[in-house]
């Protein structure tokens, strides 16, 4: 069950008896689930202003089920990454319900039975660990990295959280890719671009502006990021020694929603192909557009490519068929 | 014509570097990539000292300092990287491409300024 050194996660509890609510989220805390308590007719609001959750508590009433049913379609189509966990009266109550509509849900549990919750919870939100040690670290390392980058602030970090949502924050948000011995993926850091702007021009950050444009924005986030990233990756996804070390270094990549734009931190041009898909169907006259981009941002050799083509020229055709199975 | 050159794809970075070396009296210039470093070095054979990221688009430093020692035939010029990198593996390549110092991030000048005037004056 929750032990004191557990992370946490947000749930969303949609109960309009306060009883049941109150006694819920007390369960919750149990189960290390950080309860978000809303009534169902304030729920779309609850939920523009949590980013970060793991999953949703609803109640099926037997006399509102339509109601109940349309709002977790709602928010299924709202955040279909999150899980939700429905509550029904009596087991009979969920499975009397059509199979589209239980397939909404990733269990059910009633208020005489909470241990299923518990399970559930289990099952679909704290189904990683992360560690402890890992958790700490990297709190850590990036106070110390927002801390050197800005003046006269206060840097408080929050109670980490598993989430399953794939929102992003803000309109700003660097990404730079981990690759370690033992895990590979993405760091991100999201903020809010009027906000970094605000510091900036009251000179609380390094960038020297009191009109800063989105690109004194994005140094700020990007050199924040790359502080914190070089020091993660020192410290926690130490690479294979047989990596060509001039493999491993990397630039973070700044997004900024608002400016729809994306930096991949140089100013090369870049390949783009466009796809243009049309129905041969006169009459239906569907048109679609996929345009395609290569950035070679870390490393381009053209000039080593001619091998390739005549590698390419050069290969056995015959041995090498799409789809095969290759055993070593 | 410049003593120090700050080769950083950060403007940061390269701000806060170049504002505290100039206060302590260098001449002082930048550079965006290691690339863009090979080139200020070669327009100006007067730098004496450069102070180097690793991670950077377009050439990385153990690049760059690798191509002025082997292609630039330039043993004289002093490399200092400055970078998040802290893995041993990048520390034994710079050894071994004549990097004589490293420095992990975030900058401080008055743990290095001593180090510095000893190099160049």
């Amino acid at each position: 069950m929750a032990t004191s050194n557990q992370v946490m996660s947000k749930v969303l509890i949609s109960e309009d008896d306060t009883d049941i609510r109150r006694n819920l989220s007390l369960f919750c805390e149990t189960i290390n689930i950080s309860p978000i308590r809303a009534s169902s007719d304030c729920l779309v609001t609850a939920l523009r202003n949590n980013l970060d959750l793991g999953g949703f508590f609803l109640y099926l009433p037997s006399n509102q089920a339509a109601t109940s049913l349309a709002l977790a379609q709602e928010l299924k189509d709202l955040r279909p990454d999150l899980p939700l966990f429905l509550r029904v009266d009596n087991n009979s109550q969920y499975y009397e319900l059509a199979k589209d509509k239980q397939a909404l849900f990733v269990g059910f549990y009633t208020l005489e039975d909470l241990s299923k919750l518990a399970k559930l919870v289990e099952q679909f939100i704290f189904n990683r660990q992360y560690p402890n040690g890992l958790i700490a670290g990297i709190k850590n390392i990036t106070l110390d990295a927002i801390s050197s980058q800005f003046y006269n602030v206060e840097v408080v970090a929050d109670q980490p959280y598993l989430i399953k949502d794939n929102i992003i924050f803000g309109h700003l948000f660097s990404m730079v890719p981990i690759e370690g011995s033992w895990c590979r993926g993405y760091l991100m850091m999201q903020t809010e671009q009027d906000k970094l702007e605000d510091m900036i021009a009251s000179q609380h950050t390094k960038v020297k502006s009191f009109r800063p444009s989105f690109k004194d924005v994005n140094a700020i986030l990007s050199e924040v990021t790359n502080l914190i990233w070089g020091k993660i990756k020192s410290n926690y996804f130490s690479s294979s020694p047989n990596l060509n070390t001039a493999e491993l270094t990397q630039v973070p990549i700044i997004i900024d929603h608002s400016q729809k734009y994306i930096s991949f931190g140089e100013n090369q041009v870049h390949l783009c192909l466009n796809y243009r898909i049309t129905s041969t169907d006169e009459e239906l006259a569907n048109e679609l557009f996929i345009s395609q981009k290569l950035v070679f941002n870390m490393k381009y050799s053209p000039e080593m490519f001619d091998d390739i083509e005549r590698a390419l020229a050069n290969k056995d055709i015959d041995n090498d068929i799409n789809g095969e199975l290759e055993i070593f | 014509m410049a003593q120090i050159l700050i080769v950083d794809d950060s403007i940061t970075v390269r701000n806060e570097v170049h504002d505290f070396l100039a206060e302590h009296g260098f001449e002082v210039d930048i550079a965006i990539d290691g690339e863009d470093g090979l080139n200020k070095l070669s327009a100006d054979p007067q730098i004496k000292l450069i102070i180097c990221d690793v991670n950077m688009p377009n050439m990385d430093g153990l690049t760059m300092a690798e191509n002025i020692r082997n292609e630039q035939n330039n043993n004289d010029v002093i490399i200092v990287m400055l970078t998040t990198e802290n893995n041993p593996m990048m520390k034994q390549r710079g050894k071994e491409a004549g990097v004589k110092g490293w420095i992990v991030k975030p900058f401080n000048g008055n743990a290095v300024i001593g180090a510095i005037k000893k190099w160049i004056l």
